[in-house]
């Protein structure tokens, strides 16, 4: 026998509560892969100072942040409830190969800006994909903004630090706010 | 116009139904365990709702091991969850227009 109906408002707010604790069960924990990446980008920061290690950076950071995240979202999980993992890491991917590319194809100077906007770009499409449509348009403004100072300004290797600053604390920023929503949700 | 009413899913508007598919919107995939917990239903009941919406095309539901245990993976087809935001368009509708007659 079916069960009797329930008033449609009281519905939509059981329906809203529902999908309140699966999103949080889903994506609660997304704070943790953007608390590890600014570490990172704090990192490309204080490379930039030491000029023969600023490019070699990345070959270390990189590798360091996807081990970052792989300790971060250890045993963290309800592997009951979850989203597609593929999506992230075609992008996470993406990132590290349209940079890569981009330090063998552009000049030093072009670099040092190109490799924030394709970070900018890439953070936002993982929002994006992360359901954070706040942080992916956070994200999707700070790549814009690194083009316009990157066309703008000429001697972008002062700019690199600037940037890298830019990105730690936007990203620490986002990343306690996630952390400030799971919470509190 | 079609009132709201005409738009409102029968299938998909019993409570515990739309409590399903409303949890499959937030993920790309859930375990029957976790449906069975955030929706507090019984084993029965659940599989019972969960068939409706497999006839229907609206929930996809594999069977997997995990080791020597058996697992249940739900997940909502594109028909379900296109079929799901227009259930709540409707009600969300009906809700207001409700709301209008009483003032």
């Amino acid at each position: 026998m079916e069960e009797p109906l329930t008033p449609s408002s009281e519905l939509l707010e059981e329906l809203a509560r529902i999908q309140r604790k699966t999103k949080l069960d889903v994506r609660g924990e997304s704070w943790r892969y953007l608390a590890v990446w600014s570490v990172v980008f704090l990192g490309a920061f204080f490379s930039s100072f030491l000029s023969d290690l600023a490019g070699w950076y990345w070959v270390i950071g990189v590798p360091l942040g996807y081990l970052g995240m792989y300790l971060a979202y250890r045993n963290v999980n309800d592997d009951r409830v979850g989203a597609k993992s593929w999506p992230y890491a075609v992008t996470g991917i993406g990132i590290g190969i349209v940079n890569m590319v981009a330090s063998f194809v552009l000049p030093d100077e072009a670099i040092v800006v190109a490799v924030w906007v394709v970070l900018g770009v890439g953070f936002a499409v993982l929002s994006w994909i992360d359901r954070q449509p706040l942080a992916a348009a956070l994200f999707a403004a700070l790549s814009l903004l690194a083009l316009l100072l990157g066309l703008t300004t000429e001697d972008t290797f002062q700019l690199y630090p600037v940037l890298a600053m830019i990105f730690t604390l936007i990203t620490a920023a986002t990343s306690f706010g996630l952390w400030l929503w799971a919470r509190r949700s | 116009m079609t009132h709201p009413s005409r738009s409102l899913d029968e299938v998909i508007h019993q409570k515990n139904r739309l409590g399903i598919l409303a949890v499959l919107a937030e993920a790309d995939f859930v375990d029957f365990g976790y449906l069975k917990e955030v929706l507090d239903l019984t084993d029965g009941n659940l599989s019972r709702h969960l068939s409706v919406l497999e006839e229907q095309g609206l929930v996809s539901i594999k069977k997997t091991f995990e080791g020597r245990k058996p697992r249940t993976i739900v997940d909502a087809t594109r028909r379900g969850r296109k079929a799901l935001n227009e259930h709540l368009r409707a009600m969300q509708e009906l809700i207001n227009r409700v709301g209008v007659k009483e003032k």
